[in-house]
């Protein structure tokens, strides 16, 4: 059960036969790459404030409030005294007067939901051409594979940034173009693990038994690939929130007011110097849930399918 | 390979005359235009074919280097993309030594030095460079560094002296190099740690070292220049990354390259500077590819290409 990443993680002499001192660090580090609780837990908490964040949040997160804009947060009680008048803000407003911490609350539903969606619809498709071009090969394959390899050859952010200017930017279009992100990793790997699993008894054997393509596809070639496919998708969802975070910040991802991280990045990149805040916040939350993920996915992969470890 | 190339043109080209009817690009004046006139502009510029032939005649001027004027004032689009090639290539040339001489050198210490503080270290510096995004972490840099502490310049590349590699003028370079370099460096770090960790293990470093050879001949000669391969091949790999890279970084330091101009062109709606960047960008990606293709096949000789 525990193929998990420890293989050679013990404290061994290096190779210059100096025992390490950080011996115990590590120790403590390799525990945690085991059962990622770190990762779960800031995961479970982002999800967490997402859920709750129509009801938890202290202010709408669209409501300006011009007298307090660029409001300083906890830090700097010495801005409160000297204006009376203002609201308090935990973590300070933005150049609109928003508050800040119920932005980032509101921008963990928006990632989490686009994210997850656009996973979903890049997993499903990306699937099924990968079984596809794997199963039935030659002109099925040959067609497939030309797309992704087109679609590759293509720089996505550019890509992106046309689309926005022929459609107007919106859920809509980042949804799809998110999902085209998505789908080519599946159909590549999936493809791969395809034409290996077809060559296989079981396989063989039910084609003599007489069993329809679709029929393999579905019953045998499917539940051989889910473990590459939950890998994957694990592995692709934090690359998925940091494009939309790029595009947000563009601005040819979801539009004003939307609390989306990047757009938020985007909209206090003017007053850095006097309001580092409206920045710091949000990139944060990103950075944090990345991160997360990222560990959760190594660790999904090194449980579920160590072959995958050159993938990232 | 150059199937991909003319494919990705044929989808710029598709979303190029999405934006409806491309009359209003060419004609100076959208107004007053007579139906007359009207008729005969698009019979001039084919606009009467099929789309398929429109294609082909866009195809072939682009081919020519003729991209079209932009709109916002008219100038040719190759003037404009020839203006700021350089300062993106330069950019992406200083990220990329950066990568190389950041990436390789601390996987190997870290695969070399495994559980001490420079593994640590140097798996912090992977973790952050895949997870944090590069729009965030520039402008924090660029306020702890130039705002706080005003070490480095916030933006732009010109120091303005004339000696080209002054201080004044390098400097420019420090933040914008390290931020878009930062996460190929990451990638470069984790597989040489694994690649070196790998063959660390194998026999005939062991041999070595029962033999008594020198741990830095061991290392460097004898475990580095085997382990290379998977590098290498990542290195090629990820030169077309940089490209897509420079849209956000150039952005965010004001760099006067492709990547900023993009980026303004996409909020002014600027219909052929976009496509011309977006081409210019594609052929280039296509050839980082290709070049990594030739350098797989020669690096390894177990690669044959059919």
């Amino acid at each position: 059960m525990a193929v998990s990443g420890a293989t050679t993680r013990r404290a061994s002499p290096d190779l210059a036969g100096q025992s390490s001192r950080f011996a115990a660090v590590l120790a403590v580090w390799d525990f945690f790459r085991r059962w990622p609780l770190i990762p779960a837990f800031i995961l479970v908490g982002i999800i967490v404030m997402a859920i709750i964040a129509p009801w938890a949040a202290p202010y709408d997160y669209a409501e300006t409030d011009l007298l307090s804009r660029n409001a300083p947060g906890f830090w700097d009680s010495q801005w409160y005294k000297d204006h009376p008048e203002a609201k308090f803000h935990i973590l300070g407003t933005d150049p609109f007067g928003r508050d800040i911490l119920s932005r980032v609350m509101h921008g963990a539903r928006v990632s989490l939901l686009i994210s997850t969606i656009a996973i979903a619809i890049g997993m499903t498709v990306g699937t099924a051409l990968g079984l596809a071009a794997g199963f039935y090969g030659r002109i099925v394959d040959e067609i497939i594979s030309r797309f992704v390899d087109i679609w590759l050859s293509l720089p996505f952010i550019l890509i992106a940034m046309i689309a926005t200017i022929v459609f107007e930017p919106g859920m809509r279009i980042l949804l799809i173009l998110l999902s085209l992100l998505a789908w080519s990793v599946f159909v590549r790997n999936i493809r791969a693990e395809v034409l290996s699993l077809r060559e296989r008894d079981y396989v063989n054997q039910a084609r003599v038994a007489g069993a329809s393509g679709r029929w393999i596809i579905w019953k045998h070639l499917l539940p051989g690939v889910v473990n590459t496919i939950i890998v994957i998708a694990t592995l692709r969802v934090g690359q998925l929130i940091l494009a939309e975070a790029t595009l947000s910040y563009l601005g040819a991802g979801l539009p004003s007011p939307t609390p989306a991280w990047g757009l938020m990045v985007a909209e206090g990149r003017e007053y850095l110097r006097l309001a580092w805040w409206s920045t710091f916040f949000p990139g944060f939350s990103i950075v944090l849930l990345v991160m997360a993920l990222n560990f959760l996915g190594d660790w999904s992969r090194d449980r579920f399918d160590p072959r995958l470890r050159q993938l990232s | 390979m150059f199937l991909s190339v003319i494919g990705a043109t044929a989808i710029v080209f598709s979303l190029s005359r999405m934006t409806g009817d491309p009359l209003y690009l060419y004609a100076t004046s959208g107004y007053g235009l007579s139906a007359e006139q009207e008729a005969a502009l698009r019979k001039e510029l084919r606009l009467d074919r099929p789309l398929v032939v429109q294609y082909v005649v866009w195809l072939g001027r682009v081919a020519k280097g003729d991209f079209g004027r932009t709109l916002l004032d008219k100038r040719k689009v190759v003037d404009v993309i020839g203006d700021k090639i350089g300062n993106s290539a330069q950019l992406g040339l200083a990220a990329w030594v950066f990568a190389v001489g950041v990436g390789v050198p601390l996987g190997v210490l870290s695969a070399v030095r495994r559980a001490s503080a420079w593994d640590y270290l140097a798996r912090i510096f992977a973790l952050l460079g895949t997870a944090t995004p590069g729009f965030w972490i520039g402008l924090m840099l660029i306020y702890l560094f130039a705002v706080t502490l005003g070490w480095l310049p916030s933006g732009t590349k010109y120091g303005y002296d004339t000696f080209p590699l002054s201080w004044n003028n390098i400097r420019h370079f420090i933040l914008p190099a390290l931020v878009l370099g930062w996460g190929p460096a990451a990638g470069f770090l984790r597989i040489t740690r694994s690649a070196m960790l790998e063959i660390l293990d194998s026999e005939f470093i062991k041999f070595a070292r029962s033999k008594g050879v020198a741990s830095r001949t061991i290392i460097w000669r004898h475990a580095f220049r085997n382990a290379l391969i998977p590098p290498l091949t990542l290195i090629a790999l990820t030169m077309a990354g940089f490209i897509t890279g420079t849209v956000v970084v150039e952005q965010v330091f004001s760099w006067p390259g492709l990547g900023s101009t993009a980026v303004t062109a996409t909020f002014n709606n600027d219909f052929p500077l976009m496509t011309g960047i977006v081409l210019i960008f594609v052929v280039l990606f296509a050839l980082a590819n290709l070049l990594a293709d030739v350098a797989y096949a020669y690096i390894d000789p177990r690669i044959k290409y059919s």
